[in-house]
């Protein structure tokens, strides 16, 4: 079986962020950078769909970033098991637009014929959700987003797809597919040093995004981005015990919505 | 005075004795299967030195002076010595070699010391029967008849020498019937035996008597190197091969060297140890030099809170491996998943207090941290919860995630400025803050004090601030050795931009990973940990304390600090000079014999669920001193300690503080 | 037609989230001048229809098909993509649920017309409208321009806009055709479930009220537990709690523990070491009780009480029975 996996690499959870000048991406030399958390689950589900099957197949690891910074989560993901790789070299300011991100990784990997495409169901970043979906859209191969637990089924996918408060749904879609994985589906391996060294030896084929031939242009656009509240300051609730109870439930309320 | 003659033929079963105890002592051998050691070098002054102090000595079999044990030991050891020593006597006395210049039989001090010595063994041997089979001590085999894989078990060979011991009393009784020197009655023990039955009775006996204990000896001998008499040999050639200084330190692997090379095949190379041929000869002759003696396991702050690691279960486990594969001709593929499995390798806190103890040298750590760097660098499998750890220190430079370009907030934010050696260049001291100190709300308040003593006593120092970078202690306990090298080249590579005389830091951690192990990466710098130099600065009079607190005090002393590199007195001069009367009280296990908060070995990271809090523990050992501080001088042990607190509901009447929070008090 | 809201359903009637979806739409509709119809198709269709037709919109859209009688993520996008061409609105929009996830941008896709997702709220600018939405750990807000005529997909994030706003009305109920081939319906699904839980996971909470040593002895538990019940919250613990044995290790948070982001984390007694904050302090909103001024957790709570848990606690709990 051959399997895609899409992974990014963000900003870490613990990065400060100081907006740009243009007010238009973040400033990324304080940025710790990591692997997407949903991409790493949807690389080890990736490794473990071939291991499950007799270790027959490849896992090509794809992902879309500067070619300075981004080869660093790709070897990661070889590392751990990934058979090569395709990095397509993008560089600031990024796509934001899910639909061309998407239609540009469609066009990379549109003679991969894959029979499997897995991804982060969203990026820690961004947020949008949808390159996974659209992707399978423009490759022609049936999706399902959230997933939680994946099978071979009489040469189907059944997956179990996430709902909220802990329902789930069983979904059976046929191959080639394009599914997006939930965090915590499984344990996600860690990258052993044999495994860091025998990835040297394995082929990252590097694209420059210009090179892609992408017919749309951007249908949305970042208009400005901001901090929505002020730099955290704690707000201190005071009064009698009587005046913080009453405060407080207002404040569940109207500000945190949850009541 | 006759000496009795000894037969010709019994010394063909001499010879016979001596081919089957060679024989049976080619298990030696098994250590050839194990690597050379290009860093090992053997001194012959402190070998000798090593041979005098642990093994005739045998100094830590006396760690606690008189216990049962001990008293035991030095029966059965020293009886034997003696008994040896006469029997070496009476055969080259019998074969006229000599005879000038060694005692006769029945020389009164020597007929005395013998039979002394025979009573010393026998006592010796009852002892221990009674200690194996009704006082049997948790940690030693419960099956007292199978032991390891000794012959006869425990229990069997003890009562094959008592045998010898006892016939050896009746065959003495019967020469001194026989014979009847003047100086008879000075075998004061064989003497009155002598004197239980007639002349006739021995006469007939004798010679019986004389054969079956000496081919029941040689017999004996035959077998040693197969019971748990081998210990007398294996471990006195372990004690004379060990270096004291190579003690707890983990060999580097020079994985960057590895990556550079452009034939490296990574199959072909091993990563961490599992298989024997990737242990070295000396770590395998530690194994068998392994006396069974439990002492290990019942000072391991794991096993003592119900974690399934025995240290001597491990070293056992391994010389099984290496006797099936060297005597018995077995595969042994690997051995840590099985027989050893990965929680009991996760749950060491690399304390250090099984090595500190064990009588016959035994360099448990690097053996335990190797076996962890094949589970990580080859398998890939840290323990789960580690291994965000892991990521996060590689991600940001420090095990909690925390961003790299926030490491002077605590600074910052307490409006604090801190002078920076990117700014400075130079200074006297570089003052590592460490990652606890700069992330850890807890140790934050720790990283002001020293600031507060470093600006009292007008220190010229500096920090590296933002160009901080985790040392990579908690990786290579944890066996992630590429990582840990990463973070030390790296950090080397900073150093070595600046220009300073000494780097100190609060966390014993830090202080021997930068002091004792950046030099197997050309790092070599001088470090102090803090309570040695605030304890210089004291007496130098650079540091001026006005106020002394009267609280009652006691010190955690902190195993990277204590066991690890010997320091137990800085800290402790240090607190007494803060204190009113000057004097801290001292916990049960103080010292070498401390106990773990059980943070050490990457456990900060993660949890074994098994049993108590190792820090729960030891944090009722402070309660029971009835002090109202509990002094620390290490970030985890801060941590633990005051996690432990929490959990005992002593928030009311007790703190933990750093030594260095306690001298900022008293300035 | 302007504004289309396609409704969900759940448990038979309109989804929660459906309802926030319209009454966003409702607000939107005003603030741009454009009217607000509804969508319903699926297997409770005829309900759904129903209960809308009392909303305040311009007309409700029932869509009959037996092939929507089950979940499918084809079927789906394909009944919203017709109808859209059919009806040509402006904007569609759609409460960004689970299952929304799913099959919303495949009608992106198909229509090739722009998704904006987890929509926080919206700015009309004169000419040009803008949707706010938040990136990168949630810690920034974007405000995200379409720059093609509609129709312009929004999702908005569960919560973002109250249901208690939604006004009511009356509306006509009007049906639409639409041609799905079952050929093309390439996923199947089954009936949701619920699964046995071994334990609470509180990743999946959405509110967790969280105990440390603060609480002081176990019988003070109650009061957390009824606390925990009127706000439909998980309980979490800090360490010290877990290792004393009043709660299973499941429940706690932290670096030993479970990572934990819900929309609301209640700190109580809780001091804030770090082995604690690392595992909840992606939080969406963390309120904390603590005696301690300088407890580490004010350091990273929204809200701060000093005071005494076991005095406020009670009080919380009556007061939030009365609302």
């Amino acid at each position: 079986m051959k399997i895609g996996v899409l992974v990014k690499q963000v900003a870490g959870n613990e990065s400060p962020l100081r907006i740009d000048s243009n007010e238009q991406w973040v400033d990324e030399g304080s940025i710790d950078f990591a692997t997407n958390e949903s991409d790493s689950y949807a690389l080890e589900e990736a490794l473990q769909i071939i291991e499950r099957s007799g270790g027959e197949g490849e896992v090509v690891v794809i992902s879309m970033g500067p070619a300075d910074r981004t080869p660093k989560i790709i070897r990661e993901a070889l590392a751990k098991g990934g058979h090569r790789a395709i990095h397509i070299q993008e560089e600031a300011p990024y796509e934001i637009d899910p639909f061309v991100i998407a239609s540009t990784f469609a066009e990379a990997v549109k003679d991969e014929s894959f029979d499997l495409i897995l991804s982060g169901l969203q990026s820690d970043d961004l947020g949008s959700g949808q390159t996974g979906v659209i992707l399978g859209e423009l490759l022609g191969m049936s999706t399902a987003t959230l997933v939680m637990g994946v099978e071979l089924k009489d040469s189907k996918l059944r997956v179990k797809r996430e709902l909220e408060s802990g329902w789930f749904q069983w979904v059976t879609l046929p191959f080639p597919a394009c599914i997006t994985i939930q965090s915590g589906l499984n344990q996600p391996r860690y990258p052993s040093l044999k495994g860091i060294m025998g990835a040297k030896k394995k082929e990252i084929k590097s694209i420059a995004k210009g090179d892609i031939n992408v017919s749309s242009t951007p249908m949305q656009e970042f208009s400005k981005l901001y901090l929505h509240k002020a730099e955290k300051r704690t707000e201190m609730i005071e009064g009698s015990a009587d005046q913080i109870v009453e405060k407080m439930v207002d404040i569940f309320k109207k500000e945190i919505k949850a009541i | 005075m006759e000496t009795p003659h000894i037969p010709v033929i019994f010394y063909l079963f001499a010879i016979i004795a001596l081919v089957l105890f060679i024989y049976n002592i080619r298990k030696f051998l098994a250590i050839r299967i194990g690597k050379s050691d290009s860093d090992y070098k053997i001194k012959l002054i402190p070998a000798a030195l090593n041979l005098i102090y642990y093994g005739i000595l045998q100094r830590r079999v006396f760690r606690f002076k008189f216990s049962f044990a001990a008293v035991m030991h030095f029966l059965i050891g020293f009886g034997f010595f003696i008994l040896l020593y006469a029997t070496a006597v009476g055969t080259f006395v019998s074969r006229g070699w000599l005879i000038n210049f060694l005692p006769h039989l029945d020389t009164p001090w020597f007929a005395i010391l013998n039979d002394t010595g025979g009573l010393m063994v026998f006592i010796g041997i009852l002892m221990a029967l009674y200690r194996r089979h009704f006082n049997k001590p948790k940690s030693l085999p419960q099956d007292a008849f199978k032991g390891r894989g000794n012959l006869f078990g425990d229990t069997g060979i003890l009562l094959i020498i008592l045998f010898l011991v006892i016939g050896g009393y009746l065959a003495e009784a019967a020469r001194l019937a026989i014979q009847a020197p003047d100086t008879a009655q000075y075998s004061w023990i064989g003497y009155p035996i002598s004197k239980l039955f007639s002349f006739e009775f021995w006469n007939t006996a004798e010679q019986s008597l004389w054969w079956s204990h000496g081919i029941l000896s040689l017999m004996a001998i035959a077998i040693i190197p197969n019971t748990k008499i081998f210990h007398t040999i294996a471990s006195t050639i372990n004690i004379a091969l060990t270096e004291r200084d190579l003690r707890g330190k983990v060999k580097p692997m020079f994985v960057s060297k590895l990556m550079e090379d452009p034939d490296m095949d990574p199959d072909e190379i091993s990563l961490g140890s599992t298989k024997l041929e990737d242990f070295t000869w000396k770590q395998l002759l530690d194994s068998i030099a392994c006396t069974e003696c439990g002492r290990c396991t019942n000072v391991c702050p794991a096993y003592n809170t119900d974690k399934p690691l025995s240290p001597m279960k491990i070293i056992t486990d391994m010389r099984q491996e290496l006797y099936d594969k060297y005597l018995n001709k077995k595969e042994v593929d690997g051995i840590v998943g099985k027989p050893i499995t990965e929680t009991e390798l996760w749950s060491c806190t690399t304390c250090g207090a099984c090595t500190e103890v064990c009588p016959v040298l035994i360099n448990h750590i690097p053996t335990f941290t190797e076996m962890r760097r094949y589970l990580v660098l080859s398998e890939g499998k840290p323990h789960p919860q580690a291994a965000d750890s892991l990521e996060k220190t590689m991600n940001t430079g420090n095990p909690w995630g925390f961003s790299k370009s926030e490491r002077t907030k605590w600074a910052s934010d307490a409006g604090i400025e801190l002078p920076l050696m990117s700014e400075k260049k130079e200074a006297e001291v570089l003052y590592w803050v460490g990652c606890a100190g700069a992330y850890d709300p807890r140790n934050q308040k720790v990283a002001k004090a020293m600031v507060n003593i470093l600006e009292a006593a007008n220190v010229d120092y500096a920090v590296l601030g933002n160009e901080e970078s985790c040392t990579g202690d908690s990786a290579r306990r944890l066996g992630e050795e590429y990582l840990f090298e990463t973070m030390a080249l790296q950090n080397i590579e900073t150093f070595n931009k600046y220009k300073f005389n000494k780097i100190i830091t609060p966390c014993p951690h830090c202080f021997h990973t930068l002091g004792n192990e950046y030099g197997d990466f050309e790092g070599n710098y001088e470090v102090q940990h803090h309570s040695q130099f605030i304890m210089e600065l004291i007496e130098d009079g650079k540091l001026k304390l006005n106020k002394y607190l009267d609280n009652k005090i006691t010190y955690h002393d902190a195993c990277y600090l204590g066991r690890h590199n010997g320091e137990y007195e800085a800290p402790r001069n240090v607190i007494n000079s803060v204190i009113k009367d000057g004097k801290l009280i001292e916990m049960e296990r103080n010292r070498k014999n401390s106990f773990c908060c059980g943070a050490g070995g990457g456990n900060m990271w993660y949890d074994i669920e098994d049993g108590e809090r190792i820090n729960s523990v030891r944090f009722q050992e402070a309660i029971d001193t009835e002090v109202d501080v509990v002094a620390t001088a290490c970030s985890f042990c801060t941590i633990m300690m005051d996690d432990a607190l929490k959990v005992k509901g002593k928030e009311d009447s007790m703190q933990v503080l750093d030594i260095a929070e306690l001298v900022a008090k008293a300035l | 037609m302007d504004i289309l809201v396609v409704l969900e359903g759940a448990n038979g009637a309109i989804h929660r989230i459906s309802k926030e979806a319209v009454a966003a739409a409702q607000a939107l509709g005003k603030d741009i001048n454009q009217k607000v119809s509804v969508l319903a198709f699926g297997k409770d269709s005829d309900n759904l229809s129903k209960e809308a037709s009392g909303f305040n919109v311009d007309e409700v859209i029932l869509v009959e098909d037996e092939n929507l009688n089950n979940y499918s993520a084809d079927a789906y996008a394909e009944t919203i993509k017709q109808v859209v061409e059919k009806e040509s609105p402006k904007y569609v929009i759609m409460g960004y649920s689970y299952l929304v996830r799913d099959f919303f941008p495949k009608v992106s896709a198909r229509l090739q017309k722009p998704l904006i997702t987890d929509v926080i709220g919206y700015k009309a600018d004169g000419g040009k409208t803008l949707f706010a939405k938040q990136v990168i750990h949630g810690k920034l807000t974007v405000d995200i321009e379409s720059k093609v005529d509609g129709p312009v997909l929004i999702g908005f994030q569960s919560a973002a806009y109250s249901e208690d706003n939604l006004e009511s009305g009356s509306a006509e109920v009007r049906t639409v055709a639409v041609t799905l081939d079952p050929a093309q319906l390439k996923t199947t699904s089954e009936e949701p479930f619920q699964e046995e839980s071994g334990g609470v996971d509180l990743t999946a909470a959405d509110k967790i009220v969280s105990i440390g040593r603060g609480i002081g002895k176990e019988e003070n538990m109650s009061l957390i537990n009824d606390l925990a019940a009127v706000l439909k919250a998980e309980i979490g613990a800090s360490r010290p709690i877990v290792d004393s044995g009043w709660l299973p290790n499941s429940n706690q948070v932290g670096s030993s523990g479970q990572s934990v982001t819900p929309n609301l984390y209640l700190a109580l007694g809780i001091s804030g070491a770090i082995q604690h904050v690392v595992g909840m302090k992606g939080s969406k909103n963390i309120v904390a009780i603590n005696r301690d001024p300088d407890a580490p957790i004010f350091e990273v709570a929204d809200y701060g009480v000093v005071g005494d848990i076991l005095e406020i606690v009670p009080k919380l709990t009556e007061a939030l029975k009365n609302q």
